[in-house]
């Protein structure tokens, strides 16, 4: 297949059919990164910038505990977060993917409806659901199982896994879902045939087999949760910050651009470590190419 | 011979429409039994259900004398080779042969041992490191009956298992099948829409038509004595004509099929005059030339088409009012160059007995 792909035109045209492209990655995403990389080197004075070429930001970053550790946890929040959406994204996929075609479509619809609002609006719903005179507390209350409203549900790391599960999910849910669609039934019913319980069939088949759609998913989500900023900033409290949330500040209120360049390049680097370690497992071209 | 496999009033309808209806049959213990029928007929279906892919609307399976019924298909001493093989992509040949002895714990020694003998049977050997996706579908086809032999089932149940492979395969396919057959001694039961696959390997031949069957046989007698006029149509060629019984030269029976055209009706049948008949004749039975016996039907016609097939030839006669009629031209006419022309005039006949006849059936 992939032989029958690279014959045709492929070498005739590909310059001006990439232009477009290679254009679009070029002006939006080399040259910003670029810039960050070349700021992260300059020194912030008085009320802006000053050319130089320094190492004083790494040493700053690195000295400092605060952007090393909230880098940690926000690595740990992320991995913890989407482990979650994809435990729980699989067997929604599954059991969407079981459904006749019609039912199926009428499904993804519904997963597809929250993006219909903005997502600020939608992690906000989480604080009069969860907050002390929110409506659990209420039904604690009510029914007498607790005396005085639980302060636990908002405004710690818990909130901010539960927001990130909440708005990620259709992420992990999509592509699982083309990889489920794509496995043909009869090598499950083949399984079993053999003697596989269901257990074994998900176990040995379809995950297996749905490896795709899960990594995908999980690439996804880990990039969208690790670089989080209205989650923890609306549910986060002051315990569930995360690294993204502190990059606006030194941007604006802290005036040190140069090292926000910094502690940017290293969310970025961060990040692109997490992918390729994920891409060597499969390799991503099987993720976002054939899966 | 004792049956292995019992099945008793076994029906599967999805909503009002039934696809398969209250079928009964014995399976005898390691028969090769062929189950055909043109598509949407119910045949695999009925597989399924013996699989346990699909619960039965009702009726019973009973395998040596026990309901299987309540068994989940991972429990059943049964096994299927799929339709287009659904060999597990993410695992070599040896990995999918030896995946049903790993679900049923036999230690890895033996798994080795079994696997490699398997492959042997199936002239594999030695592709256990292969990948399956390098294989060609014929060896594909292999690794698929190896993975369900290799358990050693009590039923071992096919599903147009030659389906997708080309004729040359199809045919080598065949012979191997009967011979893997007779070496394992294992059951088969066989699901395929092709008649010829099924003369060519089948003990036994269950024709299938509408979710029932119309006749469970020998091979040779499905064909030689089909049930009814479906089986007569479908197992094997066969000219077909209608008519009406009318009585002719005292008590002889004859069919008049058109105006001035009457064939002779072989005298074993129940026949009447006034009943509508279709009458069947398989074209291999048909006789071109000159030839006349007291016991045959005699026709002349005009010859329209020559199909050159090799060893034979196959005329096509038109009659007097638009009958057509298929003759086989022997391989000995071919070899001396006997093959009429078309546009020649002809006098063809068949011995009356050849006749196959049944009182027309609404449908």
């Amino acid at each position: 297949m992939a032989g029958k792909r690279a014959s045709s035109t492929a070498w005739v045209l590909p310059p001006l059919k990439l232009l477009p492209g290679t254009a679009f990655l070029v002006l939006f995403l080399v040259v910003p990164i670029a810039l960050l990389l070349v700021i992260s080197f300059w020194r912030s004075s008085f009320g802006g910038v000053k050319v130089d070429w320094t190492l004083v930001n790494y040493e700053r970053l690195l000295s400092r505990p605060i952007y090393l550790e909230l880098m940690i946890k926000s690595t740990r929040i992320a991995f913890t977060a989407t482990v979650l959406t994809i435990l729980v994204a699989f067997p929604f996929a599954w059991w969407i993917a079981s459904k006749p075609p019609r039912r199926r479509a009428q499904l993804v619809f519904l997963v597809l409806i929250p993006f219909w609002t903005s997502y600020v609006v939608r992690t906000f719903a989480w604080i009069p659901l969860l907050g002390n005179n929110g409506v659990i507390n209420y039904v604690l209350l009510r029914l007498g199982i607790v005396s005085e409203p639980l302060n636990i549900f908002l405004f710690n790391q818990f909130t901010v896994h539960l927001g990130l599960l909440y708005v990620y999910l259709p992420y992990a849910i999509l592509p699982i879902l083309l990889s489920l669609e794509r496995l043909d039934r009869n090598l499950v019913y083949a399984a079993a045939d053999l003697g596989a319980t269901p257990f074994q069939q998900l176990r040995r088949i379809i995950i297996p087999l749905s490896m795709p759609g899960i990594l995908g998913g999980t690439i996804l989500v880990f990039i969208l949760s690790i670089s989080a900023y209205v989650t923890p900033a609306l549910l986060g409290g002051t315990s569930g910050i995360m690294i993204a949330n502190v990059i606006p500040d030194l941007f604006g209120v802290g005036m040190n651009w140069p090292l926000g360049a910094a502690v940017s390049l290293l969310l970025i680097v961060v990040t692109i470590a997490w992918i390729w370690l994920i891409g060597s497992r499969v390799g991503l071209r099987r993720i976002f190419v054939e899966g | 011979m004792t049956a292995i496999l019992e099945i008793r009033g076994l029906a599967k309808s999805y909503g009002e429409i039934p696809a398969v209806r209250e079928v009964s049959f014995d399976v005898r213990r390691g028969e090769f039994l062929c189950i055909i029928g043109s598509s949407g007929c119910g045949k695999t279906t009925l597989l399924r259900m013996i699989a346990g892919f699909i619960d039965p609307s009702a009726g019973d399976i009973r395998l040596d004398g026990v309901s299987i019924l309540s068994q989940p298909p991972y429990r059943r001493p049964v096994n299927m080779v799929f339709q287009n093989y659904a060999l597990f992509p993410h695992m070599t040949v040896g990995q999918n042969v030896a995946f049903g002895m790993e679900m049923h714990k036999v230690d890895a020694g033996e798994r080795r041992a079994r696997t490699r003998e398997v492959l042997e049977i199936v002239e594999l050997s030695g592709f256990e490191d292969r990948s399956v996706s390098e294989l060609s579908g014929g060896q594909q086809q292999r690794v698929a009956l190896a993975r369900a032999l290799v358990l050693k089932p009590s039923v071992l149940l096919l599903d147009e298992p030659l389906g997708a492979l080309d004729q040359k395969v199809r045919r080598r396919m065949q012979v191997e099948l009967k011979r893997i057959h007779r070496e394992v001694g294992i059951t088969f039961i066989h699901v395929t829409h092709d008649q010829e696959e099924a003369l060519a390997m089948a003990d036994r031949i269950a024709v299938m038509a509408d979710g029932r069957i119309e006749q469970l046989a020998d091979s040779l007698e499905v064909y030689s004595k089909p049930a009814s006029p479906f089986v007569a149509g479908f197992v094997g060629e066969a000219n077909r004509f209608t008519g009406t019984v009318v009585s002719a030269e005292g008590s002889r029976l004859v069919l008049k099929i058109g105006e001035g055209l009457v064939l002779p009706l072989p005298a074993t049948t129940e026949l009447a005059a006034g009943m509508r008949v279709e009458a069947f004749v398989r074209p291999e039975h048909i006789r071109i030339g000159p030839a006349e016996l007291p016991e045959m039907t005699i026709l002349a016609g005009t010859v329209r088409d020559v199909v050159f097939l090799g060893e034979s030839a196959r005329c096509y006669i038109g009659l007097e009012g638009g009958v057509e009629v298929m003759a086989t031209a022997s391989a000995e006419s071919v070899t001396n160059g006997e093959i009429p022309c078309a546009g020649a005039r002809v006098r063809f006949g068949w011995k009356t007995a050849a006749t196959i006849a049944f009182p027309a059936v609404a449908r």
